[in-house]
């Protein structure tokens, strides 16, 4: 029963995914927020305890540090063997005021994991204590997977997902409107299990919108491919 | 000097290309020829409904300027009528079979990708973000479609067939594309849109090359078609909307 309390403190149920409209990042957290900072105070008191007895600028500093801690701790919802601190998505934590803000760059426009990452910033925030926080979406520039860090690039490949090339060559096609043409050079992409170049792509679409599916033709084992974006 | 309302319509009109295409290739989920393509029209449909929202969260705070209050992202979306759409003819197209609905896409994402890159440098700064982010996605989707039609023209006699009618039949559609009118045209002075007719020279030698690598012909027809940019739709887009729309206008508010 008690479990059961505390689940719902954590996880507000009251998160609505309407079917089209985002509801504003920074209401629909708030409103989880406070609800989850009511009635999970000890974390809160110790953090505002310790906030108080601080000058304001060393505190933030803890507080920076503290923020970033707990956001390398949240697991990309489809990606879980990486953070999303790791996918580079987290753009930078602030302080304006006693309320830290930390700015979110998306990585696809239509990825439905954006939402869920949205709602795990805010609880886990208002778990490690900082119930009063805001989110803030940046577009420009826009998300690369050249930010994704080279560790968790390791572990994309120990999970069996073969990390993005440089999105480099995606840029140049960008710019090169005359490139649209199909015979685009593409890089070989390395088997994430036996390591074989032999590789090849199987259809532009994986499991997610940000993966392609390959086979690998010596080891024949299917895989996805993290695009270079 | 464009007004709000000029912007207003500019933005209507990214949003419902992208809204009303994403509508059309959900219609596919579950029906795809094999699963790989059922995953990746969705794939492609969801990017451009996020695009979508992105247009549709600027418009509607661009409406709030000049109305009082700016409608929601739902609210433009589900509750306006195929006349207030601002879509070209092109994106409501049925989706046919197979080759109809890869000829529409490329057709689109080719002209889409151009624009793009036109509107990434944008003076309107909100436009430019949107669209430099937008564009990444669209290079990804224009390179699948020309993959799709060499594929489907150099492929056997029924499918070569079957896609060149497609491009035949959907050629009518493409002229709306270059073809400014007064919004388009003041936007495009002061820099905040583009000249849409600058966009006709790279779409038709790109259009060309893929077609001629195809094995297709390309078509030679000058009639075309236009309307959609200010609302004046084919029949098709009212039965479309009336599937999209009904759940929301028959349970106003509904949320699950």
């Amino acid at each position: 029963m008690v479990k059961a309390v505390s689940r719902s403190a954590a996880r507000p149920d009251d998160f609505v995914v309407s079917s089209l409209a985002p509801r504003r990042t920074s209401s629909v957290l708030s409103r989880g927020s406070l609800r989850a900072f009511a009635s999970s105070g000890l974390l809160a008191t110790t953090w505002r305890r310790f906030f108080s007895g601080k000058s304001t600028g060393e505190a933030c500093r803890h507080g920076t540090e503290a923020v970033w801690k707990t956001l390398t701790r949240i697991p990309d919802p489809e990606i879980p063997v990486i953070s999303i601190v790791d996918l580079g998505i987290v753009r930078g934590v602030e302080w304006q005021g006693d309320e830290p803000v930390i700015t979110v760059t998306p990585t696809y426009s239509g990825c439905p994991a954006t939402e869920v990452i949205m709602a795990d910033i805010g609880r886990a925030l208002t778990e490690a204590g900082f119930a009063k926080h805001r989110v803030e979406i940046r577009l420009a520039p826009a998300w690369t997977t050249d930010w994704i860090t080279p560790d968790a690039r390791k572990r994309l490949t120990e999970f069996g997902i073969a990390p993005p090339g440089s999105s480099s060559v995606a840029t140049a096609r960008v710019i090169d409107t005359t490139a649209l043409h199909r015979r685009v050079v593409r890089t070989p992409v390395p088997c994430p299990r036996c390591g074989s170049p032999h590789t090849r792509e199987l259809s532009r679409f994986g499991s997610t919108p940000c993966k392609a599916q390959y086979r690998c033709d010596d080891c024949l084992e299917p895989f996805d491919y993290f695009k270079p974006h | 000097m464009a007004t709000d309302r000029q912007l207003f319509d500019f933005l209507l009109r990214l949003a419902d290309n992208d809204l009303v295409l994403a509508q059309r290739l959900g219609e596919w989920v579950g029906h795809g020829p094999v699963l790989e393509e059922d995953i990746a029209l969705t794939n492609v449909g969801l990017d451009l409904l996020g695009q979508a929202r992105l247009w549709f969260a600027y418009a509607g705070e661009v409406e709030a300027r000049f109305a009082g209050a700016g409608r929601s992202e739902d609210a433009l979306a589900f509750s306006r009528d195929g006349g207030e759409f601002r879509n070209l003819l092109l994106v409501e197209q049925p989706n046919g079979n197979y080759a109809d609905t890869m000829a529409r896409q490329f057709y689109f994402d080719v002209w889409h990708q151009l624009l793009l890159v036109k509107l990434a440098h944008s003076c309107d700064a909100r436009i430019a973000e949107i669209a430099a982010k937008a564009k990444k996605e669209v290079v990804y989707h224009a390179e699948r479609s020309a993959d799709w039609i060499i594929r489907l023209g150099d492929g056997t006699d029924e499918s070569q067939a079957r896609i060149q009618a497609a491009i035949d039949d959907l050629w009518m559609y493409t002229g709306e594309m270059f073809d400014p009118d007064e919004t388009e045209t003041v936007l495009a002075e002061e820099g905040i849109g583009c000249d849409v007719r600058t966009l006709a020279p790279a779409w038709r030698e790109v259009i060309g090359s893929v077609l001629d690598e195809a094995t297709l012909t390309i078509p030679a027809g000058t009639s075309m078609q236009r309307g959609g940019k200010n609302g004046v739709h084919t029949e098709h887009l009212g039965h479309m909307l009336a599937t999209m729309q009904s759940l929301p206008r028959s349970h106003p508010g509904a949320q699950w």
